[in-house]
């Protein structure tokens, strides 16, 4: 039997279909609830990656919004200000990573793929216990 | 929806290009389509988009070819296209774990979540297309 009659004499959908569909949105809600519940430190500490390897790392604390160019094989200007970090400059091409806006929340991130860069807000005291795991 | 460091999250015009030419070509056709598709992607935006096309599109062309031929039925087309499209925007995001490292875990649930709404359209629209590409043949052998 070819793919398309296999196509042909399937259902157009079926309760596995639905199942399916339930259960990966299920999933994926409780997956985001969590990512975004975890406020538990006052302070949000924004780190910076550039292929997976920490290049930055600053305290959004009560100081006035400063600029940090992060990379000097791009340019890429984030903007750091009391409540969120954003990206306001970047040489890439999707433009993605300025689109995203300023991120508020710990676990939230910007990526910027065609550079290669990612910031990560996280909690001061997760950060703490992150940095003692790791060393 | 946060905005979604992935190409071809949302819009699954693409895969269904790819999902249609598996159902008329067989496996060598869709795996064609989806290394033509993901050669557009390398020269319009990059090697990082085009190694995400690549990995997402094959590998989705791959598993769906699987459950068509494993599955009695089960699923429907819809089904199909919905599996197609997650293992779609997993595979491009198993490229951007190797390149930018594990903070990408942040979009899972969001790929995953457009993956079912894109793939439960592409699935339906591919089953229509299906349909109506074998009755225009029917047509001409009468
Ligand atoms: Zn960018």
């Amino acid at each position: 039997m070819s793919l398309s009659d296999n196509i042909r004499n399937r259902k157009k959908f079926t309760a596995f279909d639905v199942a399916l569909a339930f259960v990966l949105i299920c999933v994926s809600v409780i997956l985001i609830v969590f990512q975004n519940a975890n406020t538990s430190g006052d302070r949000l500490r924004a780190v910076v990656k550039k292929n997976g390897v920490i290049v930055q790392s600053f305290l959004l604390d009560d100081t006035s919004p400063f600029e940090i160019c992060v990379d000097d094989e791009y340019s890429v200007v984030l903007l750091a200000e009391k409540d969120g970090v954003s990206v306001i400059l970047s040489d890439c091409t999707d433009k993605i990573c300025v689109n995203t806006g300023k991120i508020t929340k710990p676990g939230q991130t910007i990526v910027c793929l065609p550079v290669r860069i990612s910031v990560e807000l996280f909690a001061e005291n997760e950060q703490n216990r992150l940095d003692g795991v790791t060393g | 929806m946060p905005e979604l460091p992935v190409p071809d999250a949302k819009l699954g015009l693409s895969n269904l290009a790819v999902m249609t030419s598996l159902c008329t070509d067989g496996i060598t056709g869709g795996l064609c389509t989806a290394a033509f598709k993901a050669f557009f992607a390398l020269l319009t935006r990059g090697l990082t988009a085009g190694l995400m096309s690549f990995s997402g599109s094959m590998l989705s062309t791959f598993v769906m070819w699987l459950v068509l031929k494993c599955d009695r039925r089960k699923f429907g087309c819809v089904g199909i296209g919905i599996i197609g499209a997650v293992v779609h925007n997993i595979g491009q995001l198993m490229i951007a774990f190797f390149v930018i490292g594990n903070t990408v875990r942040y979009y899972v649930p969001y790929l995953i979540i457009a993956a079912v709404f894109a793939g439960a359209f592409t699935g339906i629209v591919n089953s229509v297309l299906i349909i109506l590409v074998s009755s225009a043949e029917n047509t001409d052998h009468r």
